[in-house]
């Protein structure tokens, strides 16, 4: 984000060094964070702020007027210089511990500026072929170094004594000169004249800020002190950490660090709230933080005060890898993409500058330093700071081709297809960034350092290794925030009651420990299990693809007119895309990664309904289960349903049985995803619904009173929750009876807002599908009519078939006709429940996998299309956890239930190698190999009918360069190339779509007689050739 | 488990079933009849005849079975609500005479059975000790409790006999008869007297509780075969004024007995036909739903065997006599469904062939009928069935009670024919102890069919897997899981716990 102010939004020193924001003697009076923020920095906002606008505006204008190789030449250079910065802030942070040693640093800092200088303008050849930059341009890297190097220590000082008038002009001073001068320059001399308007504008900053800086000899110039209204002081600084304009500000405000100690917290830790020092030396309050009042022979040994130096080290760290993470993949795509792509980056960078800019502003400003409304600060410092991320999505999904034109000054559609993931990537960053600032305050910045570090260098390698284009710069630097994001947010994930809970049984339990390494052990085996795909894109997956390149508005109303899906998949795999590319394993990605996560779902949810050995059980068959492998590898919705419903199910049980308003909460979201993933998630949510009005019964008083329990809100109804938000406890009688109507329809609630705005979606479906006829004409569904169910009639064989997909798999005709014979065993089953009590659990269990498919076999009669196993995939993990409890329930012993289990895997496995493997698979459609025979073998000439005519988009997937029409609107021409007709066996097997082929072959063959015949798994290609 | 467990408190409620679970029932059964009929519609076309015999013994047991299962719905509609009848119905004191038939059992069984009929309340209770093994223990036993030791020099007519024999060294209005295991509740004759108040009561029948079921999984399988009469069938019973002796627990009108002439010494289910009689001169029977004695289920396969074979020769035999009753067609009805359902063997064996029938020879019952139509036809009727027995039985009959059940089919045929041949049957006390060992003689004729199926499956697998085989096949391996099931108590060391024996129970306590 080349000038725009990406390593300075710090903001520890508002955690860190916050004094107290309520006047001495003055009592504590309650305001609300964020205004209590705003009103601490409205004053000192406004020079970062406009500095900040006037580099955007410099970077804009240097965006619209150099080429985009050239541009990406300066935004590379504006990241090292700004990389250049990070010495001076760190020292600044040291600063803070030992004001007085700020002049020494300071002297230091410059001779090494100096030296670097020098090297780096001496070592210009080499390394501007190195870092892909013209020489002149790293010599002037050189001659800024000095500068750069120095200016963050100067304005921290500036900060930590309270000249803010200096640091506010060497702040404007900066941009200023770069878009009075430098815009102009740029026109004459290009990239190379601007990089040296920077390095001139980076030296009258410097000088704007050295009369009362830390140089010596110029300190006693200081004129008189502006000091901002008492309170401001630290969170002023923050302020100007997050909004200072210029690169060089990284780490400004280190100065005014006030450390304290943590309380009652851990030895060394430090937290906002107490002081560092005491006894003599010790700094005086009310003169605000960084200035040493104590006699000047104390100074090192407070610097030396082990715990307190080593925090601000780490801290320091911790933000230096931020600016590094930041800065780091521009300096990596200028010298590993060609000029072109390295210039669509810079702009990418740009607008990603820019909103993450915005981004991050608020929710650093809101960050507390102390007091009494600490906890709530960082909570809506990082609800802002999750808002911004979730706005620089949707602004990059939305507007972000728009903001690469208004950056670019013309349309720039590798740029366009970046954005929305870098900006994503951006989000998180600001996320991370608070959640980093937060866990320094709390006296954790040597393992946020280390592991912040880890990820920088592993950005760094992965850039290096990996960024060989634009897209998967973009994509690495996602991957990297991502990780970055759950680096520093585990910790404070960690302390939820629930997960905390777990952590101690983790910590202290054997078998808890034994059994989070089996799961952890069966989600890897499921991952890597799901990893092996065998199979190419089918039509379905190839349209969803085709829609996710769509841009975002034009992708939605594409679903709106043409699909009958929900769209939240769809805008999954929309951002895959962008972040990813479009490679087959990466489409497929979002299915794989919720396949795997499934595993320790079912986990979970069979342990709250059941026990820890049917868990167990359940989650080792999830791991080869066919049905649910299959769909972890298609790129469509049906995975993330199956996940879903299975967090969606857990989360209820859990709700009923805890009776926290977060887990009715959870429950809520849970339920509003399911049906933002498919629609026929209703049908589950239908049957939780009424699992809870059956709890609500339970619950009556003279219920309560009398019976024994035995529901799933039996627990709930009676049984506290320790350690829940405290409304967990659910007394007997009409307060149980209301609390738990009120959180049930607090969930409710909460699930109609967030499904809101999909009822307009849904009713455009349903206006679109009648207006297609329906589904009879046309396939009702992506490729629906591609499908083996087809339009044959609804008979019971379809029902068994579908019961025996969804537990062994999709099979040859054959196979399906032997295993379907099997069906006496069944009786099996009715025979091992009789006589068994039902618990509450066993039957949400049934209805949960009972009843969607039984409602789609009713609609089925009604619409055949629509009785297919995969709109009721929610069913399958249930299937999985019903089987492994069954085998629990029969298999007392150890040896008896292993035996039971390795059957049941073995037979899984099974399964899984002949769906995965047999080409009779009806679900199997090789069009991938069928393009690329075709593609081989016909040469430039060649070109391909297709039919049905929805191929189109798989055709444009595997031969985009292919010439290809559909087979009812192809004409032949008159050349010597040959004729490709691809079509699906389904069509051939039936009788009037064979006619129709046979005609059109039959009209080639008139030009091209020689006819070969590929056959492809549920695919044809014939070659006719003259 | 150091103590008796017949001196628990009982385990099971015989009371009716909840409104709910019967409004439940009804809706089972009324979906469960029109799958019924849909499965008959279905198979009772002639276009369907395949193999003419094979269809015609197919259809044979089906309508069997349907008739059985009517005939179970319509017993199970029945209602009645017993009210307790205080004993202060009847006219002044009342004097029980209590028969405790024995033959060569434990004296460690009897003697809690002994001593808490001398506990009795609510009449004159005079206790006998009936013994036809002229054990001295036994006199003993019954000297130390103060009850009559009574012993026959001619030992005939078996248990009949021996209750025949001391109906005439006695004299109460009343008798109560108890199987030396079953230890009666010291409420028995209050709650059970009061019905006697109506001059036309000549029997009040109280459930057969094993106390034993939790401690053997041969007792506790023939408990949910238990439980399902003493449950629902015998309250429907009750309703229909079928309710018959079951020769333990039980209180008879000496008036009625000497007037039928006491208990029927020529059959091995003397209490059948004596209710027969009894009601074939109009007398009423009622049954108390309420476990007022507890008693020990067989405890290994041998014992159950020949508890079953006993019944099964005894109920088949009185067929004949059921026939020429003079009863109520209704009455009529209740007995012959009763005594039948030890023809169910039959069934069985038909359900067995006809896959082993059909790999081998390729012959088949049905034609014009795919597996997936079979498969819709037959599947609701079974599953239905299946429900309504699980919901009637309140979840009391069991998986392991029906393999069980199908273990010992070949019990029903062995009865049926030496029922044929007139061979005469032999009263056989079921043992009270369990053996340790493994049992294969006792389930040997299982043993056999799952062989001949494994086998069979086997040939048909080694000859093709058409979904036609595989079919086949799969019902061969339903059945032989089914009879594995079976047969496995049979063939595993019990591993007899000390204190899991009633009578070491009784020795300690």
């Amino acid at each position: 984000m080349p000038g725009t102010d990406r390593a300075a939004a710090f903001g520890v020193g508002a955690l860190l060094g916050g004094r107290s924001r309520h006047r001495a003697g003055r009592p504590a009076r309650a305001r609300s964070p964020l205004g209590a923020a705003l009103r601490d920095h409205a004053g000192p906002l406004g020079a970062p702020l406009a500095a900040g606008l006037g580099n955007v505006a410099f970077i804009v204008g240097a965006a619209r007027l150099l080429e985009p190789e050239d541009f990406a030449a300066l935004a590379a250079f504006v990241a090292a210089y700004t990389l250049l910065n990070l010495p001076g802030a760190g020292l600044a942070a040291a600063g803070a511990i030992a004001p007085g040693r700020l002049p020494v640093l300071g002297r230091k800092l410059a001779r090494w500026g100096a030296l670097a200088g020098i090297a780096i303008a001496a070592g210009a050849g080499p390394l501007a072929g190195a870092v892909r930059m013209p020489v002149a341009m790293v010599v002037a890297l050189g001659v800024a170094a000095p500068a750069a190097m120095v200016l963050g220590l100067a304005r921290g000082a500036g900060y930590g004594e309270h000249r803010h008038r200096d640091v506010a002009r060497s702040l404007l001073v900066e941009p200023a000169v770069r878009l009075a001068v430098g815009l102009p320059v740029l026109g004459a001399a290009g990239a190379v004249g601007a990089a040296a308007v920077v390095v001139a504008a980076g030296y009258l900053s410097l000088l704007a800020a050295l009369p009362m800086s830390v140089i010596p000899g110029l300190a006693g110039r200081a004129g008189p002190r502006r000091r901002w209204p008492s309170g401001a002081g630290s969170g002023q600084q923050a302020a100007s950490g997050m909004m200072s304009a210029s690169p060089g500000d990284a780490g400004h405000g280190w100065t005014s660090l006030r450390l304290r100690w943590r309380s009652g917290g851990r030895a060394g830790g430090l937290r906002a709230g107490e002081d560092v020092t005491d006894g003599p030396g010790q700094r005086d309050e009310r003169d605000g933080p960084g200035q040493w009042l104590g006699p000047p022979e104390a100074a090192p040994v407070a610097a030396a005060a082990a715990p307190h130096a080593r925090h601000a080290k780490y801290a320091g760290l911790v933000f230096a890898a931020f600016a590094v993470l930041q800065q780091q993949d521009l300096l990596f795509a200028n010298r590993q993409l060609d000029p072109a792509a390295a210039g669509s980056f810079a702009i990418v960078s740009t607008v990603g500058g820019v909103v993450a800019f915005a981004a991050m502003t608020l929710p650093l400003v809101v960050l507390p330093s102390g007091g009494a409304h600490r906890r709530h600060r960082v909570n809506v410092a990082l609800a802002l700071a999750a808002v911004g991320a979730v706005t620089a999505l949707v602004i990059g999904a939305v507007a972000g081709p728009g903001l690469v034109g208004l950056v670019r000054g013309e349309a720039d559609p590798l740029a366009a297809r970046l954005v929305a993931p870098y900006l994503a990537g951006m989000g998180l960053l600001a996320v991370a960034r608070v959640l980093a600032a937060e866990r320094c305050a709390a006296g954790r910045a040597r393992p946020t350092a280390v592991a912040v570090g880890a990820v920088a260098v592993g950005h760094a390698v992965a850039l290096a290794l990996l960024g060989r284009g634009a897209a998967r710069v973009t994509a690495v630097t996602l991957a990297a925030m991502m990780l970055l994001t759950v680096v520093v947010g585990l910790p404070r994930l960690a302390r939820v009651p629930t997960l905390r809970r777990a952590l101690d049984a983790l910590r202290h339990d054997r078998s808890v420990q034994r059994s989070a390494l089996i799961l952890a052990g069966l989600t890897i085996a499921g991952l890597g299990l799901r990893l092996i795909v065998v199979r190419g894109l089918w039509v379905d997956e190839a349209i969803s693809v085709h829609q996710a390149h769509l841009p975002l508005a034009v992708m939605l109303d594409n679903l709106r007119q043409t699909d009958v899906h929900p769209p939240l998949h769809h805008l999954i795999l929309w951002a895959t895309v962008r972040a990813f590319g479009d490679g087959e394993l990466v489409v497929r990605l979002p299915s794989i990664i919720a396949g795997a996560l499934t595993v320790p779902a079912v986990f979970g949810l069979a342990k709250e309904l059941f026990d820890r050995r049917t868990a167990m059980l359940a989650a080792t068959l999830a791991v080869p289960a066919p049905f649910m492998v299959w769909y972890s590898q298609e790129a469509r919705m049906y995975s993330l349903f199956m996940l879903v419903a299975v967090l969606s199910a857990w989360a209820q049980v859990a709700a009923l049985r805890r009776g926290t308003w977060s887990a009715w909460l959870l429950s809520g979201i849970c339920a509003a995803a399911l049906v933002a993933t498919q629609w026929f998630g209703l049908v589950p949510l239908a049957v939780q619904q009424v699992a809870c009005l059956v709890a609500l019964a339970r619950a009556r008083p003279h219920r309560a009173r009398g019976r024994a329990k035995g529901a799933l809100q039996a627990d709930g109804a009676s049984a506290s929750s320790p350690g829940g938000d405290g409304g967990g406890a659910q007394p007997q009688g009409y307060t149980g009876l209301k609390r738990l109507a009120a959180r049930w329809a607090a969930s409710l609630a909460v699930m109609v807002v967030l499904l809101a705005p999909l009822v307009p979606f849904l009713l455009d479906q349903l206006a679109a599908y009648q207006a297609r006829g329906a589904g009879l004409q046309l396939p009702s569904t992506a490729g629906t009519a591609a499908s083996d169910t087809g339009q044959d009639p609804l008979s019971v064989y379809a029902a068994l078939a579908n019961i025996i997909w969804a537990t062994v798999g999709y099979h040859s005709d054959q196979a399906m006709a032997q295993i379907a014979a099997l069906w006496p065993l069944l009786l099996l089953g009715a025979l091992g429940v009789l006589g068994r009590k039902w618990s509450p659990s066993t039957k949400l269990c049934v209805a949960l996998a009972v009843v969607p498919l039984t409602f789609l076999y009713v609609l089925g009669f009604f619409k055949r299309d629509l009785f297919e196993l995969r709109y009721a995939a929610g069913i399958a993990p249930l299937v999985v956890i019903l089987v492994a409890r069954s085998a629990t329930a029969v298999a007392r012993s150890r040896v008896a239930l292993g035996t039971v289990a390795a059957l049941l895997v073995a037979l899984s496995f099974v399964g899984l190698a002949d769906q995965q493997t047999n080409g009779a698979n009806p679900r199997l459609y090789d069009f991938e190999g069928a393009l690329a025979r075709a593609e081989a073998g016909g040469g430039p000439d060649a070109v391909l009918a297709y039919a049905p005519a929805y191929l189109g988009d798989v055709i444009d997937y595997y031969a985009p360069d292919m010439r290809a029409a559909p087979l009812d609107e192809f004409v032949p021409d008159a050349g010597t190339g040959p004729v490709y007709v691809l079509v699906t066996d389904r069509l051939v097997n039936d009788k009037v779509g064979a006619g129709r082929v046979g005609f059109e072959l039959s009209e080639l063959e008139k030009a091209r007689p020689r006819v070969e015949r590929i056959e492809r798994p549920n695919v044809t290609l014939w070659e006719l050739t003259p | 488990m150091s103590a008796d467990c017949r001196l628990a408190p009982p385990q099971w409620d015989a009371s009716p079933l909840a409104p709910r679970l019967r409004r439940r029932l009804t809706v089972v059964g009324v979906v469960a009849g029109l799958a019924t009929a849909l499965y008959l519609q279905w198979l009772l076309v002639p276009s369907r005849i395949g193999n003419p015999a094979l269809y015609g013994v197919l259809v044979v047991a089906e309508l069997f079975n349907v008739a059985q299962a009517v005939g179970f719905w319509w017993t199970c509609r029945g209602r009645r609500r017993r009210t307790h009848r205080p004993l202060e119905e009847l006219a002044g004191p009342v004097a029980v005479d209590v028969f405790i038939p024995v033959y060569g059992e434990p004296v460690d069984v009897v003697g809690p059975t002994l001593e808490a009929a001398t506990r009795m309340r609510g009449a004159d209770v005079r206790v006998a000790l009936l013994d036809d093994g002229g054990s001295p223990e036994m006199e003993a036993l019954a000297r130390r409790h103060g009850a009559r030791y009574l012993r026959r020099s001619v030992h005939q007519g078996a248990k009949a006999g021996n209750i025949n024999h001391a109906l005439g060294r006695t004299d109460a209005p009343f008798v109560a008869v108890f199987d030396c295991d079953h230890v009666p509740s010291p409420a028995f004759l209050e709650r059970t007297l009061g019905h006697f108040a109506d001059r036309r009561v000549a029997l009040v029948q109280t459930p057969q509780y094993y106390a034993n079921a939790g401690e053997h999984p041969v007792a506790s399988a023939a408990w949910a075969q238990q439980s399902l009469f003493f449950g629902p069938i015998a309250r429907g019973k009750d309703a229909r004024g079928a309710m018959f002796c079951c020769g333990t627990n039980m209180v008879l009108r000496r008036r009625a007995l000497e007037e039928v002439g006491g208990f029927p010494e020529g059959s091995l289910t003397e209490d059948f036909e004596l209710s027969l009689r009894l009601h074939e001169k109009v007398w009423a029977s009622v049954y108390v739903p309420e476990v007022l004695a507890s008693g020990l289920g067989p405890e290994d396969m041998a014992s159950y065997v020949s508890q079953q074979h006993r019944w099964a020769r005894g109920c088949l035999g009185a067929l004949p006599a059921i026939f020429r009753a003079r009863l109520p067609l209704r009455l009529k009805v209740q007995y012959l469904l009763s005594a039948s359902y030890f023809l169910t063997g039959w069934t069985v064996l038909v359900y067995m062939a006809l896959p082993a029938v059909r790999i081998l020879t390729d012959a088949q019952p049905l034609a014009d009928a795919s597996a997936d139509q079979f498969l819709v036809h037959f599947a609701p009727y079974f599953g239905l069935a299946l429900l309504a027995v699980a919901t009637a039985s309140a979840g009391a009959y069991t998986f392991a009670a029906f393999s069980l059940a199908s273990a010992t089919a070949w019990v029903h045929i062995h009865a049926s024919l030496r029922c044929l041949r007139r061979a005469p049957g032999r009263f056989v006390v079921t043992p009270k102890h369990g053996a340790d060992g493994p049992q294969p003689r006792a389930v040997m004729p299982a043993l056999v069919a799952m062989a001949a199926l494994v086998a069979v499956a086997m040939v048909g697998l080694a000859r093709g897997t058409s979904p036609a085989t595989l079919n086949n096949v799969a019902f061969a391996g339903l059945h032989v899981v089914v009879l594995a099931n079976g047969v496995r108590p049979a063939l595993r060391r019990l591993g007899r716990a000390a204190g899991a024996d009633a009578g070491a129970g009784a020795r300690a306590a």
